[in-house]
């Protein structure tokens, strides 16, 4: 066989899958290989994590590295289990990631691809994340305009290190759900708190 | 023709001397001051001048809606006006000053008379966060036991503070009130 062959790129699906999971309070297993060749599963009931020794061996390499496989089966669990809340598990496994230069690159191509976005400010301290400061900084940059990229956020990192906090927050908020489209049609409702509150926003923005 | 302009709510509270009225000045087009008096009791230590009354600001946001902001004293004592004034509220600012033990205190049993009260939108404006012994925001909210409740770091001596402020508590009220849309799902 001759010609060249190109690289694929490195593939993050599990980054959505995750996201759409605990979004949608989903019960099953997600099972994925990485492109390392480890293969993984982290039980989940109703968007909660039933194992947490498990997943806390599972997300430092789930969030590590690119995936070559990634599958979600719904599986049905006895009531004997308790399941925890996933923020705890996911916050410090993202905590002590340390990504090389292309994964760190790769996510980055991938975060630019979403389209103006808003952020959901919690205290992620309470969920032992060590830099609540750089989320604040996505949240506060976010409020500011109305058509928010997260590209503008990267690109306004300094060094490669700002990135990587950056990217690793966006990771965070993206899986738990904290990070949502803005919808055009959204908030068009004059008379609903939500449409009201956007006038006042675009308001308070121009003074 | 005269148009009936729609009025919306929105209040300022916290504990006393956290800069309530200083925001109120900068997010308003008309503003009316509650009177400065003379602190007399306990807290004359603290503050010479406090609030009494109301602090009330009025934003133009166009033809057809006014924002009125609420700036309730400072004092635990007027917390009855706090129930008259949430009703029909978009959302709470709840300022506190984050380098007073006594300010976090009273802000503690303030937060959880408000919340009992009312599910409505709030967010926490942590002040003077330039003073020495100044909480950390996790501290703070440990402190004030706000939970999920947003903390935001806010000097509102600076209008641009003050502005993130008030667009912070407009986006959790946007938050709140409209389900995540889940497009975002991309081909990761």
């Amino acid at each position: 066989m001759s010609g060249t062959t190109t690289q694929p790129q490195p593939n993050f699906q599990q980054l959505s899958l995750l996201r759409k999971i605990l979004a949608q309070k989903s019960t099953g297993a997600l099972s994925y290989m990485s492109q390392s060749g480890h293969r993984g599963e982290i039980t989940i009931s109703m968007g909660n994590i039933i194992d947490e020794v498990q997943a806390s061996k599972e997300f430092p390499i789930f969030f590590s590295e690119a995936v070559q496989r990634c599958d979600w089966q719904k599986k049905l669990f006895g009531n004997s289990h308790d399941s925890i809340n996933p923020t705890v598990s996911i916050s410090r496994a993202i905590n002590d990631i340390q990504w090389n230069y292309e994964t760190i690159m790769s996510l980055k191509q991938l975060f630019f691809k979403l389209p103006p976005v808003r952020i959901r400010m919690i205290p992620l301290h309470r969920y032992e994340y060590n830099d609540g400061l750089t989320y604040l900084m996505l949240y506060q940059q976010s409020v500011k305009t109305d058509h928010f990229l997260l590209k503008d956020f990267l690109n306004d990192a300094a060094d490669s290190e700002m990135l990587k906090r950056r990217v690793k927050v966006l990771v965070l908020g993206y899986c738990l759900g904290l990070i949502s489209a803005v919808s055009p049609q959204a908030n068009n409702d004059k008379n609903t708190n939500a449409g009201i509150a956007a006038r006042i926003l675009r308001r308070i923005r121009g003074m | 023709m005269t148009i009936k302009k729609n009025i919306a709510k929105i209040l300022i509270t916290g504990p006393f001397n956290a800069g309530k009225t200083t925001l109120i000045k900068f997010v308003s087009d008309e503003q009316t001051s509650g009177k400065d008096v003379q602190a007399t009791d306990a807290l004359a230590q603290y503050k010479s001048m406090t609030t009494v009354g109301l602090d009330f600001g009025i934003l133009h946001v166009d033809d057809e809606l006014d924002v009125h902001l609420f700036g309730t004293p400072g004092q635990s004592r007027f917390n009855f006006m706090w129930k008259i004034l949430s009703k029909g509220a978009l959302g709470t600012i709840f300022l506190i000053d984050s380098s007073s033990q006594r300010a976090i205190d009273e802000g503690k049993a303030m937060y959880k008379y408000y919340r009992e009260l009312s599910e409505m939108p709030i967010i926490i404006g942590a002040t003077k966060r330039d003073l020495p012994g100044a909480k950390e925001l996790d501290e703070l909210g440990r402190e004030l036991e706000t939970g999920d409740t947003p903390i935001i770091p806010c000097d509102p001596r600076k209008k641009e503070d003050s502005k993130l402020l008030v667009l912070s508590l407009l986006q959790e009220i946007i938050s709140q009130s409209t389900k995540p849309e889940d497009e975002l799902l991309l081909d990761f």
